[in-house]
């Protein structure tokens, strides 16, 4: 097993593995409840307390769950922490849970979610697993907000509801239609690889034809 | 490179590297046998049978590679040799896995009743409100509304003893300050472009005249379709209009009582709830018109909507048989 640091285990998801921009895990929502940055946010936070209750739990009881039986029950603690925000959010805030639709009850599915259970939570001590989830769970929020406002801002003209243009603007309404969802991550993804690629260390070739040496940029500053 | 050298690199290397020592300590297992030749991947070797492999088979067969220099491999085993090797995955009693899924299912069930009597009072009075707040909107405000079933092919307002008010359909007529009937809240549901639209309209019976209409849900394509709910001028254009109602392009009218004006780009959503409201108004009519109506005594609160029926989210299920006809 992979040893990390407590500070490495919270800041990963964040960024540097961003379940949705990095590992492409929980795209569904990703795709389907980003036409506006309102419904990212609270998609975002819904599956943030699904992802940090259930990772407590199964840390809590994962010396007691067998084996054989761990994925069942992983997706029975995720489900009830899902339905728990299903109720609640029908409750508190009707108006998002009607916008969100059926994708409260797919957070089941969200293999994000049972992927930090099955690679991380089931596996470390309960201070990590929270570590772990407040990171994923923030990375999947950056994301899910990042989508919102590329769409939201191109297909209305506003952010968060507040214009942004003025009159003048013709709103691309594709963007708040599914193929929207697509463009967006596509156009996201292909600027993230484009960053990355800029960042990545210079390879040179030296000594020729002794050995090959790979030098990086980071290497020859220092 | 003999034999003997590949075996000590690998001991070397492999204790070095893994502090469990990945080189067995019994050296029947790793006797060089003058292998050596021609296998690409180490000299070939006759070990004692591994537990697990197949039972069949002539002991020929039974070989293994040697570990080449610098692989490390973990031991392995020869039959009723106890505790070198590798620890064996305990099994799991199946009792031990259907306790634990069971227990898991109950503490899960009765956390979730917990929270289905908290927020199930909060979400019916939610959608009472929002059911009385649309009804009071269709009607023009009226002071009091009452709830009224289609039993039967009868307007009744009590149902007899032992018949469920689901999934029957209802009406709510209204009154207004005097104790005047101001008219009916009519909801229903019709196909649109994407989806079911679901709207709630107000009709007074005595002047055949839709008195005012509001969508309650739709799915319509944001941007074009949901006009029906964003354009001011669309939903005032279905107040005071004669039924049957006629849908017309928007600036083609000609002062006629049962025009609507539709919105362009929006043609197929505008038209579904226009033929919506025609469609209900065919189907209550002959009942609204032998309706009695007695106001309710103002002390007496007007009955809170159940708002699992009438269309106020999902399906409607009291509207089911016109939604069919309609159909």
């Amino acid at each position: 097993m992979r040893q990390t640091t407590a500070q490495y285990d919270l800041v990963r998801g964040i960024w540097k593995e961003n379940p949705v921009l990095v590992h492409l895990l929980g795209l569904c929502p990703a795709l389907a409840v980003t036409n506006t940055v309102e419904n990212a946010i609270a998609m975002g936070l819904a599956t943030f307390f699904v992802l940090t209750g259930s990772s407590i739990l199964i840390s809590l009881f994962k010396d007691l769950i067998p084996r054989e039986v761990r994925i069942p029950t992983f997706i029975l603690i995720i489900a009830s922490f899902v339905t728990i925000v299903d109720m609640v959010l029908a409750a508190v805030v009707p108006e998002i849970h009607k916008a969100l639709g059926a994708f409260i009850a797919l957070i089941v599915v969200n293999c994000m979610i049972l992927g930090r259970q099955e690679a991380f939570a089931s596996k470390r001590p309960v201070g990590r697993a929270i570590l772990d989830a407040f990171g994923t769970g923030t990375g999947f929020m950056i994301a899910m907000v990042l989508m919102g406002a590329f769409r939201e801002i191109l297909g209305m003209g506003t952010f968060l509801g507040v214009p942004l243009f003025g009159d003048s603007f013709e709103p691309w309404v594709i963007m708040i239609l599914p193929p929207g969802g697509f463009f967006a991550l596509g156009f996201i993804l292909l600027w993230l690889s484009w960053w990355r690629k800029r960042k990545a260390p210079v390879a040179e070739v030296r000594q020729w034809p002794h050995g090959v040496r790979v030098s990086t940029a980071r290497e020859e500053a220092a | 490179m003999s034999d003997d050298i590949r075996k000590k690199d690998a001991v070397g290397e492999g204790g070095g590297e893994d502090g469990r020592g990945g080189m067995p300590e019994d050296h029947d297992l790793y006797t060089p046998q003058g292998g050596g030749g021609g296998t690409g991947s180490g000299p070939i070797q006759e070990v004692a049978a591994v537990r697990g492999a197949p039972e069949a088979g002539p002991k020929e067969d039974q070989r293994v590679d040697v570990p080449r220099p610098g692989e490390v491999r973990l031991p392995q085993v020869a039959p009723g040799q106890p505790g070198a090797g590798v620890p064996e995955v305990k099994e799991t009693s199946i009792l031990r896995m259907i306790l634990t899924l069971a227990t898991a299912g109950a503490m899960a069930g009765a956390v979730l009743v917990f929270v289905f009597l908290w927020s199930q009072p909060r979400i019916l009075a939610y959608q009472a409100k929002v059911l009385a707040e649309s009804i009071g909107e269709v009607l023009k405000g009226p002071e009091i509304y009452e709830t009224v079933y289609v039993y039967q092919g009868q307007l009744v307002r009590e149902l007899p003893e032992g018949v469920s008010p689901a999934g029957l359909d209802r009406i709510y007529p209204g009154y207004d300050v005097d104790g005047r009937p101001m008219g009916f809240a009519v909801s229903g549901a019709k196909a649109g472009y994407m989806d079911l639209i679901h709207v709630i309209f107000g009709y007074d019976p005595s002047s055949q005249e839709v008195l005012g209409m509001k969508v309650l849900d739709h799915k319509e394509t944001p941007g074009l379709g949901d006009v029906i709910v964003k354009d001011e001028g669309f939903i005032g254009g279905f107040v005071r209009v004669r039924w049957p109602l006629r849908g017309i392009k928007a600036g083609t009218g000609t002062g006629d009582p049962h025009e609507v004006d539709l919105v362009t780009g929006a043609t197929i959503s505008c038209r579904t709830i226009v033929e919506l409201i025609n469609l209900r108004i065919e189907a209550l009519e002959p009942l609204l018109e032998g309706f009695q109506w007695v106001a309710p005594s103002p002390e007496v609160p007007a009955e809170v909507p159940d708002p699992s029926i009438g269309g106020v989210a999902g399906e409607a299920p009291g509207n089911g048989d016109w939604k069919e006809e309609a159909a």
